[in-house]
């Protein structure tokens, strides 16, 4: 029996997501002795725990690149970036929140404890440099947005929506191990600097067993982020969630997705990239096109929306295809202007909804920018922003992906996505149109929460910041890019 | 290689034996054992003292009418039975008897194997046994056996963690996961003295595991006629019943290994000890059966998840400071 | 030896498996994915992983199929409403031949010469080096695994936090 000498590791590499852990554990304890009235006690704790871990971010960020855990945890500032984007994130879901799930009669603690659980689970999975972790910070994250997704227990839609997301994810969660496995299997190691460096050293380029673990890695992440054809899951998931978390939904994990693709098919895989590149094309091409097209005949604005990011899911596959510093460094301008344009949308679709009135259609939108100009302008600006019109960050966001995939000499790839950007018109624009022009609903009022119109205000702030200003966010992508 | 399948053949049939043997007069013993608790006489008709009485209850099992019910799964109520009984059987492997001694010139194991996973493998194989049970309860058809087959489940489940995080303890202390080792370890104190706690915690769930009463509600006669085993008849009735008492063998000598020394004491050769240590966990289980009344199935719930957890939890946490203070570390 | 033993437990595991996927029966099923535990346990032993195998059959095979087995029979599902087989028309054409392609792609490794990858980090000399394979694997779980073995129990708490929630019939 030799003993086993444990080094102590470095645990400042995973302060943030460490912060972010303890404090769900304090705010368990604490939920038990806050009474029933003063729920919303959690809100402030959730948010002062998020701030914490910010904080964390922070402090960590001068350090550079260090890796802890033998080599299966880093912190870059490619991973700090997109920890600060979840932080952003969560906060602006707690304050949208906290209205909405009062309303809907789940004002438990647990919702808050679930959300910074995912959280944490996605700053795992963007620090995660080892496949073992990449896949436990995979599967935290989804299994808490399963739970969120279902959070309604009582609201039969989100049953559904829970149980579909669900059965299908955990399905492509087998297929990327299933993907793992083969590629441990070939380079002998979990560790994705390894693994490139074995390929390097070793041409497995057209060994079938390579072959078939790039092609089950790229549906299963695929899934992940609801990418044609894996995204049947999608517009159920986001319709029947409660509102506030399909907003959470469509920012948090699909950007933690798309680290996690960057990280993995450009660090460990790009001895493969003559493979998986012309999938990732299709899987971006036919995205933008069903997306968008299918995105026109929708009724309800969280369905429209759920096809709606499936395009825009088609479209950050440009910066990932592209592979190049400014592919990269678009991906996260991308996912940072998708987040302020996408959580102020679904947080103008939580104004609408009161007791009684689901405020999810677009129809419910008739007249609103009429009777809330200020706030039908906020809505407005997201409309343009996911567009990709100027002067907005959604602009900037695709105008720098189609750029990098210009450099990149993917001239069809671009062709088709600023074409699909102008089918994209026409639907935003059906609820604008709806908003200006349609008659008003008589007797329609918003839920009056300051939080929410802060948020939505805020949001349109950053939207227009973004798209005005982009030079300090650019500069700030370019730096943190992923360094290889 | 011929001898040693010929040792192996002959140290299974032996010990296969030897605890059939001891199984039959075991359930004697526990009628007589609670005829004399509740001042009666117990059975005493058969042979002197009732010493027949086995081979009687042996006989008449096996000229029972063999009843499948009509409703019933065919395949899986005929398989439940044996599925309840070999596990059962292939535990008693690690049980070590005793140890190496020389027969006929050679060195010969009282025991058919000393696996690095000993008590891992006990547990593999002993959770395997409620697979019986439950189908058992389900095959049947019948509403008495499929509510004995989900409690036992879920009993044997929730005691199973418990049962467990006890023996982590002993294992702390071994050094080692297998049998013979755990014995060696123990040659200067048995793990009674310094693991108490764990012994208590391991014996209550140990019984829990085994429907025994106080936990015997899967088989509760008051509420479930005979629980998953209602609908079984002949020998099948049998092979429940011989798993029931091949187990609690298993599990005495479980703790035999664990907690009491083994094989090891002075004067008498070890096997004996092994024996005598044996029977006396059998004879306190008897005694917990004619002492302690069946508990109701939330008490169950709650005796299992919030107390029995928690402390051996509470017990590994202990058990390295117990080892400073014995010196181990 | 060991081949033959693997080509056995390998075919008893094919076996077993194609049991699961077509039985009408979840009981049967269930029981069939006990017999794939067992069976993928006994490879383990071949190949020298004793704690895998017992680890395995302990946690797969005796906690998680009886949790199975337990929903199963309190859902007490009936053979005749399990399938509703001419609807499904359209997707058993598509699994066929979904699955013949995978068939395909796996004959193609095979012919390809399988395995040319490198050499796992824990052959069982190293593990001996260690004193055995419960060693082993305690020795990598607490040093290099330390961090995912841990997020394990967190991802634990989440889920079972998660199931409370869903599933507790009054919440405070």
């Amino acid at each position: 029996m030799t003993p086993i000498h444990i080094a102590y590791p470095n645990i400042f590499v995973i302060l943030p997501e460490l912060i972010l852990m303890c404090w769900v554990f304090f705010m368990m304890m604490a939920d038990l002795f806050i009474s029933k009235e003063k729920k919303e006690v959690n809100a402030l704790l959730a948010i002062i725990g998020i701030l914490l871990s910010a904080a964390a971010v922070f402090v960590v960020m001068p350090s550079g690149h260090i890796t802890s855990f033998n080599d299966s945890m880093v912190s870059d500032s490619f991973a700090l970036f997109f920890k600060l984007l979840f932080c952003i994130a969560a906060v602006l879901t707690i304050l949208i929140s906290r209205k909405y799930i009062a309303i809907e009669g789940m004002n438990w603690g647990e919702y808050y404890t679930l959300l910074l659980f995912a959280v944490s689970g996605m700053m795992v999975l963007v620090s995660a440099t080892d496949l073992v972790t990449i896949y436990l910070g995979m599967e935290f994250m989804a299994l808490t947005v399963y739970v969120l997704t279902g959070y309604l227990r009582h609201d039969t839609r989100s049953n559904e929506a829970a149980l579909k997301y669900f059965l299908l994810g955990a399905f492509s969660s087998a297929i990327i191990l299933y993907g793992m496995v083969l590629l441990y299997g070939v380079t002998g190691s979990t560790n994705i600097y390894k693994v490139a460096s074995f390929l390097a050293a070793n041409d497995n380029f057209s060994n079938p067993v390579m072959i078939a673990s790039v092609i089950l890695l790229v549906a299963g992440f695929a899934f992940k982020v609801a990418a044609v054809p894996f995204h049947m899951w999608a517009p159920d998931a986001y319709e029947g969630a409660p509102t506030s978390i399909t907003a959470f939904m469509a920012v948090g994990p699909k950007a933690a997705s798309f680290a996690v693709i960057l990280r993995i098919f450009l660090v460990a895989l790009p001895a493969m990239k003559s493979h998986w590149v012309p999938i990732f094309w299709g899987i971006s091409a036919i995205s933008m096109l069903l997306g968008n097209i299918v995105a026109v005949a929708q009724t309800n604005i969280k369905r429209m929306l759920a096809y709606s990011s499936i395009g825009h899911a088609g479209f950050i596959f440009m910066g990932v295809i592209s592979g190049t510093k400014i592919g990269i460094a678009s991906v996260m301008l991308y996912m940072l202007a998708y987040l302020f344009m996408s959580i102020g949308a679904f947080a103008v679709i939580i104004l609408l909804r009161k007791t009684g009135v689901r405020g999810d259609e677009i129809k419910d939108f008739s007249g609103f920018a009429r009777k809330h100009p200020s706030l039908g302008l906020c809505m407005l600006i997201f409309l343009v922003s996911l567009i990709g019109l100027p002067p907005t960050a959604g602009f900037i966001g695709k105008m720098y992906l189609l750029a990098a995939a210009v450099e990149a000499e993917y001239y069809y790839l671009a062709a088709i996505g600023v074409l699909m950007s102008v089918v994209s018109l026409f639907y935003y624009m059906q609820v604008a149109k709806t908003m200006y022009i349609d008659e008003e609903i008589p007797g329609q009022q918003l839920v009056s929460s300051n939080a929410l119109t802060l948020v939505v205000y805020f949001c349109a702030a950053a939207t227009l910041l973004i798209g005005m200003f982009p030079n300090r966010f650019i500069t700030s992508a370019l730096a943190s890019v992923l360094t290889m | 290689m011929t001898e040693f399948v010929t040792i192996m053949i002959v140290k299974m049939v032996v010990i296969f034996a030897a605890v059939m043997g001891t199984m039959t007069y075991i359930t004697l013993a526990e009628r007589k054992i609670l005829g004399y608790m509740q001042i009666r006489p117990g059975p005493n008709r058969v042979g002197p003292w009732g010493l027949l009485q086995p081979i009687a209850d042996g006989i008449k099992l096996f000229l029972k009418e063999d009843i499948i019910p009509d409703k019933a799964s065919k395949a899986v109520f005929v398989i439940a039975p044996a599925m309840a009984l070999i596990p059962a059987v292939m535990t008693i492997a690690v049980v070590p008897f005793g140890p190496t001694v020389t027969i006929l010139g050679r060195p010969v194991d009282i025991y058919m194997a000393d696996l690095n996973i000993g008590i891992l493998y006990i547990f593999a194989v002993s959770s395997i046994g409620v697979y019986g049970i439950v189908l058992a309860g389900w095959a049947s058809e019948s509403k008495y056996s499929l509510l004995g087959g989900l409690r036992a489940s879920a009993q044997m489940i929730s005691y199973e963690l418990s049962m467990g995080f006890a023996i982590v303890g002993v294992i702390m202390m071994s050094q080692s996961l297998s049998m013979v080792k755990i014995i060696e370890a123990q040659q200067g104190v048995w793990f009674i003295v310094p693991q108490l706690f764990g012994f208590i915690i391991y014996i209550t769930a140990a019984m829990a595991e085994l429907n025994r009463t106080p936990f015997d509600l899967p088989e509760g006669e008051s509420e479930l006629v005979a629980g998953y085993f209602t609908e079984y008849s002949s020998m099948k009735y049998a092979m429940f019943m011989l798993a029931e008492y091949i187990n609690i063998i298993t599990v005495s000598g479980i703790v035999t290994t664990l907690y009491l020394g083994g094989w090891s004491g002075p004067v008498l050769p070890p096997l004996l000890w092994f024996v005598i240590k044996l029977l006396a966990v059998v004879f306190f289980m008897i005694w917990v059966r004619a002492t302690v009344p069946r508990l109701r199935y939330d008490q169950l719930m709650t005796l299992g998840w919030k107390v029995l957890l928690p402390a051996s939890i509470v017990n590994i946490l202990l058990t390295p400071i117990i080892m400073k203070i014995f010196g181990y570390l | 030896m060991e081949l033959i033993l693997f080509y056995i437990f390998g075919g008893i595991a094919i076996i077993a498996s194609l049991g699961l996927v077509t039985g009408k029966n979840p009981v049967h099923s269930a029981l069939f994915m006990v017999v794939v535990f067992f069976v993928v346990a006994a490879l383990f032993v071949l190949l020298g992983a004793e704690f895998l195998a017992a680890a395995q059959i302990l946690v797969y095979a005796g906690a998680i199929m009886v949790l199975f087995l337990f929903v199963i029979m309190l859902l007490r599902l009936q053979k005749e409403e399990l399938r509703n087989t001419s609807r499904h028309a359209f997707q058993k054409f598509f699994g066929i031949v979904l699955s013949l392609v995978f068939a395909f792609q796996v004959i193609m490794i095979f012919r390809g010469g399988f395995f040319k990858g490198a050499k796992g980090n824990f052959p069982p000399d190293a593990v001996k080096g260690f004193g055995g394979n419960t060693e082993a694997v305690a020795a990598v779980l607490f040093t290099d695994y330390l961090f995912p073995f841990e997020l394990t129990s967190a991802i634990l708490l989440m889920a079972m936090v998660g199931a409370v929630v869903l599933t507790k019939k009054e919440l405070k």
